[in-house]
């Protein structure tokens, strides 16, 4: 793993990755759409999406159950998986890079157990705050994501002024190993919520709608934006701290920047459809391995790849057993798993 | 977090059985309208009967238990069991129950060994002379169960029921270790009457007049499919359920519900999840589902629907009643 970090930054053009992963996300989104329990036309698409967008008298050429099928439930779900996906595949390619541990996730920091651990309080209480009706969970999951977060960076702090990568990772694992047991603690005493506890901790995008997409999207753009302005950062720091300093890069607030914009990509992400693995350790690792380790071009294919990938896994996960569906961090797994073992041994057979 | 991902698996399968002991409020249920506690000089009259104790009886997972005197301090690990012995008029002989065990008042009133993961050392404290176990719960008490034997203490395991046959052969069993064999037969019967009544009007709906019922256990779309009790009811009582293609317990996709279009909706899961109706009513993309379009949504109490047990026939009519009203209403 070691000289993946540590290569040369090749300087050669990057167009063709880009061509690639767009055109793949752009498939996946298209396919997503249209396949499901009814196969719909990439015609009837386009005119419901205009239609609800700009022009309405297109709407009365399709039947009005299409309509709602494709506006209030793939389109919202296809686009939240993708948001999702991305979130993840940034974060952990930028956790991966900045803790300089090929072994890191968005989860590392313990920010997922505290959102995880807010939605479950909701479920297990059955919290509905009046105002926020099915929107409780995921703010409050959010919320408590966000408490992580500050406790995190606080008590690293207090171990050690300079932040040092040990120790946040020290940190966020005895965070998420708490944080973790309360989880347990609740599900040993559930009753019957047992099942929507446990669907929601495998993860799912499905039966969450418009809100929950616009929820994240501002959570998305700001911590995206954050991570993509600090890419030559990351770089610098993936070389260590002293040559970082040697560069001249802000150590302290860069650092907390960073941090910051994977959490409140991780948090989000979690809020809004669980914790969902394998994303986000496999997709950064995939990206490094076909097209280095440079992180201003590793980030963007990263986000890019990662929401191509939920939404082929979430289309898998609705239709492979339909109508049954598998939880979609089952189908990450299972996917995610042998093509990352077939990369690795390919790149790195001697 | 990955570590109790697959105790969660487990505990998850697990927990698809536990959706037969559902636990209500109790405030809310109804005086049962047919099948009644038997009265003292009933009772008296089968004690009197000269049963045939000691008696040998082989239970749901094979083992031969021979009980050398009449049982007199019972303990019920499941509701369905519970509510069985005070139907069958072995009620002052129960000393513990479930916390599941919320039916009749009287059940109430005594002691809880516990969850289906019962406590054993309050079990045993109590000294029972049999206890009733169930199929269903053996996933989590399996052990305990062997412990009780070692104990000493007869364990008699109900077995499952997934049919009619099956209700009545778990009555028959628990009537019949307590001594009350005539009773178990008596409710039997009471309640094959009351089925077939329900039958008889709901065969007056043609076979294209039948509805499709979507039955939702939770508010993240599971239901009941192929192999389940609950699917046997359904088609009972002349109903098609719309997951009749999926075998057991499963998850649903939203899309597959509103291609499936059913006339009625009917949830379980009222008593733990505030106003599943209205919920219902909200979910963006439903609109044009029939059942919601004509507000034919239905919350039913499931305990008296899942627990193969003196109640069903009640839970059955009850949910006949919802979806075809026109041929109860005379």
């Amino acid at each position: 793993m070691q000289n993946s970090f540590t290569q040369k930054f090749s300087t050669t053009n990057k167009v063709v990755p880009y061509i690639i992963v767009i055109s793949l996300l752009l498939f996946s989104l298209l396919i997503g759409i249209s396949i499901g329990s009814v196969s719909i036309p990439i015609s009837n698409i386009i005119m419901v999406i205009i239609g609800k967008v700009v022009y309405a008298p297109l709407l009365d050429h399709v039947e009005p159950m299409l309509i709602n099928i494709i506006w209030n439930i793939r389109l919202p779900r296809v686009l939240l998986a993708m948001f999702v996906g991305s979130s993840l595949a940034l974060a952990g390619a930028a956790f991966q890079g900045f803790l300089k541990n090929p072994l890191a996730d968005p989860y590392t920091l313990g920010v997922s157990s505290g959102a995880a651990l807010g939605a479950v309080i909701v479920l297990f209480f059955g919290i509905t705050i009046p105002f926020l009706g099915k929107m409780t969970l995921p703010i409050f999951s959010i919320l408590l994501g966000f408490l992580t977060l500050l406790l995190v960076i606080s008590f690293a702090k207090l171990i050690n002024r300079h932040m040092a990568v040990e120790t946040i990772i020290l940190t966020g694992i005895i965070f998420s190993s708490f944080l973790g047991s309360l989880i347990s603690l609740m599900i040993a005493l559930t009753g019957e919520e047992l099942r929507q506890i446990i669907g929601w901790l495998m993860g799912s995008v499905s039966m969450r709608g418009w809100e929950y997409v616009k929820l994240q999207i501002p959570f998305f753009i700001l911590g995206t934006l954050m991570l993509l302005f600090n890419c030559r950062e990351l770089n610098a720091l993936s070389f260590g701290e002293e040559t970082a300093k040697h560069l001249g890069v802000n150590i302290q607030t860069r650092k907390l920047l960073i941090l910051l914009g994977a959490a409140l990509l991780t948090g989000s992400a979690v809020a809004v459809s669980g914790t969902i693995g394998f994303v986000g350790l496999v997709i950064p690792h995939l990206v490094r391995l076909l097209w280095g380790a440079d992180h201003k071009h590793l980030l963007p294919l990263a986000t890019i790849c990662g929401g191509a990938f939920l939404i082929l896994a979430d289309l898998l996960a609705r239709t492979v057993i339909s109508p049954t569906e598998i939880p979609i961090g089952v189908i990450t797994a299972l996917i995610g798993g042998p093509v990352f073992g077939i990369i690795l041994f390919k790149a790195r057979r001697v | 977090m990955k570590k109790w991902m697959l105790l969660l698996l487990s505990i998850f399968f697990a927990a698809n059985l536990l959706v037969g002991c559902t636990s209500s409020d109790v405030a809310k249920q109804e005086e049962p309208a047919e099948v009644e506690v038997k009265t003292e000089t009933e009772v008296d009259d089968a004690v009197d009967k000269v049963e045939e104790y000691p008696l040998t009886i082989t239970d749901a997972i094979g083992n031969e238990v021979t009980l050398a005197t009449k049982p007199m301090k019972i303990v019920s690990l499941m509701p369905s069991v519970t509510e069985t012995l005070f139907a069958v008029g072995a009620g002052d002989m129960v000393i513990a129950r479930s916390d599941w065990c919320n039916y009749p008042q009287e059940a109430l009133e005594l002691p809880s060994v516990g969850q289906m993961d019962f406590d054993l050392e309050i079990l045993l404290s109590l000294q029972p002379d049999l206890v009733l176990a169930h199929e269903g719960g053996l996933y989590s008490a399996g052990d305990k169960l062997d412990q009780v034997r070692e104990a000493g203490i007869p364990v008699v395991v109900v077995p499952n029921s997934e049919s009619f046959e099956g209700v009545y052969e778990a009555i028959n069993l628990v009537a019949l270790v307590t001594g009350n064999a005539e009773n178990g037969e008596a409710i039997i019967s009471d309640l094959q009457g009351a089925f077939a009544s329900v039958i008889e009007k709901v065969s007056k709906i043609s076979a294209d007049e039948r509805l499709t019922v979507w039955i939702e256990i939770d508010p993240t779309l599971w239901t009941t499919g192929k192999g389940t009790f609950m699917h046997e009811i359904l088609e009972t009582i002349n109903v098609i359920n719309g997951a009749h293609e999926t075998e057991g317990w499963g998850q649903f996709n939203e899309e597959d519900i509103i291609v499936m279009n059913p006339d009625v909706i009917v949830t379980t899961y009222g008593y733990y999840v505030e106003n599943p109706k209205e919920q219902i009513m909200e979910r963006a993309g439903w609109t044009s589902v029939t059942a919601v379009e004509k507000e034919q949504i239905f919350d039913v109490n499931s305990d008296t629907l899942s627990r193969p047990g003196p109640r069903l026939a009640e839970g059955v009519e009850e949910l006949a009643k919802l979806i075809y009203p026109e041929v109860f209403n005379n």
